[in-house]
């Protein structure tokens, strides 16, 4: 009998797996399996929950997404390879993780590309923001919208950065990516890869002399207690990207699509407003903390830079750094 | 039998050297990260890519060596309480299961993952290689599970050196 009911679950659980995988049978559900890295209090996540709750009203029910926060399903270029594959519907990576899929992406780790926050989202709302969107097509990723991820500045443990000349021999700790080793070289660092999971004992034990990343990052990893410095030189903004995988974006119907595309506008504003207020808030506590907090005299690290965009002449991005440069000019 | 009988001594052999060859790259390699990071004023970008993936292959590959010779690690209490014939066919179920698993998850998943990868074109972020010739090692490590694995079923049919097939 044991055996019998032991065969039985054991049934069970691809059945399990089946239904999750698109149309639930049984009340005509369609759920799309989203997975991400972030922890549920982070306002991404609230984000998504946002975008969740708005596509199941928008739809009366009819569709919905289920969140596997806190890397489940595993890291964000593993999340990639399965909507890839076809075994998870969405998901939402930064758009320096989808470089090593889309090529295009990379613009986005371009240091000071954007002037200001207006330039940003003007860009992003704007054609090429579709444009950006729709380039993952044929890599099986059907880009659905942005959410902010702020904009990335360098913090030190052992000496203050005003300028780039102080940058001057300090490792400094950036994501695997060459635009990141690039730009921070350029501006006179020695820009080390090390994974995000190592990065605050490396701060402690003096692997490296610094990092750099947006506000909430940095007051959530805790690297602020190991920290001295923090200045504000928003190098790089780099945004979030909310992907559907082409499989299931091609089964929907139009209406279904109208759903999902005008959820994540809500969900945009929604995430965009959560975001400044966190920033604001990482900002209070790890001042509180002790950190030292540095505004910086921006245009001296944006000329540091100039040589990145010298090296990007003739090559496939130039067009489109271009276009999204003379977009800030004119405003 | 014999065709196998003939091939794996050779297949021993090159992957032994394959192993070491790894091995001593991926020491050196992890060394010159090192000097790098604490000696010399520049770190270098592309050690800590090329360790990772260097440890897929030798793990990959090292796995399956290493359940040919029997030094992978296996569950043998039960294996050992029963008389000879019984633990003859434990052995031959292990060796069956683990030549489906090595069938259906390494071999037919991973030409479909390596498949995919190469087709859609993913580069690894700092060295800048086709992802797809690092999970090549998936569906190459799985044809070798599958080899090891029948000539461990043809080979256990002498109770003799039962012991060492325990799994």
């Amino acid at each position: 009998m044991a055996i019998k009911h032991f065969l039985k679950i054991l049934l069970l659980i691809p059945l399990a797996i089946l239904q999750g995988c698109g149309v639930d049978t049984n009340d005509e559900t369609y759920i799309i399996r989203l997975g991400h890295q972030l922890d549920i209090n982070h306002p991404v996540h609230k984000g998504l929950v946002f975008l969740k709750e708005e596509l199941e009203r928008r739809s009366n029910g009819s569709m919905s997404i289920v969140i596997y926060p806190s890397s489940q399903v595993g890291d964000e270029r593993e999340v990639l390879e399965l909507i890839q594959i076809g075994s998870m519907g969405m998901t939402k990576v930064s758009a320096s993780a989808l470089e090593s899929f889309v090529p295009e992406m990379k613009v986005f780790s371009l240091p000071y590309l954007f002037n200001n926050q207006e330039h940003y989202w003007k860009t992003l709302n704007g054609n090429i923001g579709k444009e950006l969107l729709a380039a993952g097509q044929p890599y099986r990723f059907k880009g659905l919208g942005y959410f902010d991820a702020g904009s990335r500045s360098f913090y030190t443990t052992k000496k203050q950065v005003i300028t780039p000349d102080d940058l001057q021999g300090q490792k400094i700790r950036v994501m695997n990516s060459q635009t990141a080793v690039s730009m921070v070289n350029t501006m006179g660092g020695a820009a080390t890869p090390v994974s995000w999971g190592e990065l605050y004992t490396s701060l402690q034990q003096g692997v490296v002399d610094g990092a750099e990343n947006n506000l909430p990052s940095f007051y959530y990893s805790k690297h602020y207690e190991v920290s001295q410095y923090l200045i504000l030189d928003e190098h790089t903004s780099i945004p979030d990207v909310i992907i559907v995988g082409t499989h299931i974006w091609e089964q929907l119907n139009s209406e279904q699509k109208e759903w999902l595309e005008e959820s994540m506008i809500a969900a945009t504003d929604f995430q965009r407003e959560l975001w400044a207020e966190s920033t604001r808030e990482s900002l209070e506590i790890v001042k509180k903390a002790g950190v030292k907090v540095i505004k910086a005299e921006k245009s001296v690290f944006q000329e540091s830079v100039l040589p990145v965009y010298e090296s990007l002449e003739g090559t496939d991005l130039e067009p489109l750094v271009k276009k999204i440069k003379s977009l800030g000019v004119k405003q | 039998m014999k065709v196998i009988a003939g091939i794996i001594p050779k297949l021993n052999k090159t992957l032994r050297a394959l192993l070491a060859t790894m091995m001593a790259l991926l020491v050196l390699n992890v060394t010159w990260q090192v000097i790098t990071r604490f000696i010399l004023p520049h770190p270098s970008s592309f050690t800590e890519e090329l360790a990772r993936f260097f440890l897929i292959w030798i793990s990959l590959l090292g796995s399956a060596y290493a359940f040919h010779t029997h030094s992978h690690l296996g569950f043998d209490y039960l294996a050992k309480k029963m008389q000879s014939n019984a633990a003859v066919t434990t052995a031959k179920l292990g060796y069956v299961l683990v030549i489906l698993f090595a069938l259906g998850v390494l071999v037919i998943g991973g030409v479909n993952l390596t498949y995919i990868t190469f087709l859609l074109n993913q580069e690894s972020p700092v060295l800048g290689i086709p992802m797809g010739y690092v999970y090549l090692v998936v569906p190459l490590s799985g044809l070798l599970f599958i080899l090891y694995g029948v000539w461990g079923l043809l080979e256990v049919k002498d109770p003799s050196n039962l012991r060492e097939h325990a799994l």
